[in-house]
């Protein structure tokens, strides 16, 4: 009776460990052929199952966005240098640190709107489906998370920060 | 002399004793076996037994070597094919981000 029960514990042990052995080994080889590549677009081309036509031309879009993105971004970080530069200054909020501020959203905003015409533009390029898929996640993705955090800021009972 | 009456009764008694002494009935064929047979399954009827004779059987069938081999493979094929599929889901959530810095970099989202 005892040996009985101390072979189905071992049994039980070995079982766990070999599963968790297998588990780990099958996790290593996908994540090693997946990493395989550090292409930007990797992920489109799993997630959306592209042929080469389908991601060369998106590719092609991919690579003349990014310069307009990477354009935006330092326009942007200037911007918000300057702003903290006002910032530290003074401990009032200036007209000029309004104006910053004001600048930078308008800055996001155009540059949220080119992205969102490249996703388009990128949607277009996929199989009708898969164009709608990806256009409802990069939104989600993208706008989504400011939608969430106006949605907790909005929320009546969220942390003092509730409005009327 | 008084030796001689002593070995005469003795021999009397000795008869006497034969005739009191009950002669074993003759048992029927089998009857050890029928005995055990018995014996066996008034052990396993009862609850104490019945209640712990399958921790005895399942061991018993673990280490027989057609269910410890299939046992192994399926436990091997099962944890292989949900580590894949964990990878690949990591994989993906790390393709999607690199996807996501190089399109819609933090400040911008």
């Amino acid at each position: 009776m005892r040996r009985s029960v101390f072979i189905i514990v071992a049994v039980a042990l070995a079982t766990a460990a070999i599963f968790l052995a297998a588990f780990h080994l099958g996790g290593r080889l996908c994540r090693a052929h997946l990493a395989k590549t550090t292409d930007d677009l990797d992920w489109l081309r799993l997630e959306f199952r592209l042929s080469d036509a389908e991601l060369a031309r998106i590719r092609q879009l991919h690579e003349g966005y990014l310069p307009k993105c990477r354009s935006y971004c330092a326009r942007i970080a200037a911007k918000k240098g300057e702003l903290q530069a006002l910032l530290d200054g003074g401990t009032n909020v200036s007209g000029e640190i309004e104006q910053k501020l004001g600048d930078i959203v308008a800055l996001r905003a155009q540059c949220q709107a080119e992205m969102l015409r490249h996703f388009t533009e990128v949607s277009h390029a996929m199989p009708p489906e898969q164009g709608r898929r990806y256009l409802a996640e990069m939104r989600r993705l993208t706008l989504g998370f400011h939608e969430q955090i106006e949605q907790s800021m909005s929320h009546p009972h969220a942390d003092g920060h509730g409005h009327p | 002399m008084k030796n001689q009456i002593l070995e005469a009764e003795d021999a009397k008694l000795t008869a006497l004793l034969r005739q009191s002494r009950p002669t074993a009935p003759m048992l029927p064929p089998g009857f050890q076996q029928t005995v055990w047979r018995r014996i066996q399954r008034a052990e396993t009827s009862s609850p104490a037994f019945g209640r712990l004779v399958w921790v005895d059987q399942l061991a018993d069938r673990l280490l027989r070597p057609r269910w410890a081999l299939t046992g192994i493979t399926t436990v091997v094929v099962v944890g292989v094919l949900a580590g894949t599929l964990s990878g690949t889901t990591t994989a993906k959530k790390a393709a999607q981000e690199r996807y996501l810095v190089a399109v819609a970099p933090s400040q911008v989202r």
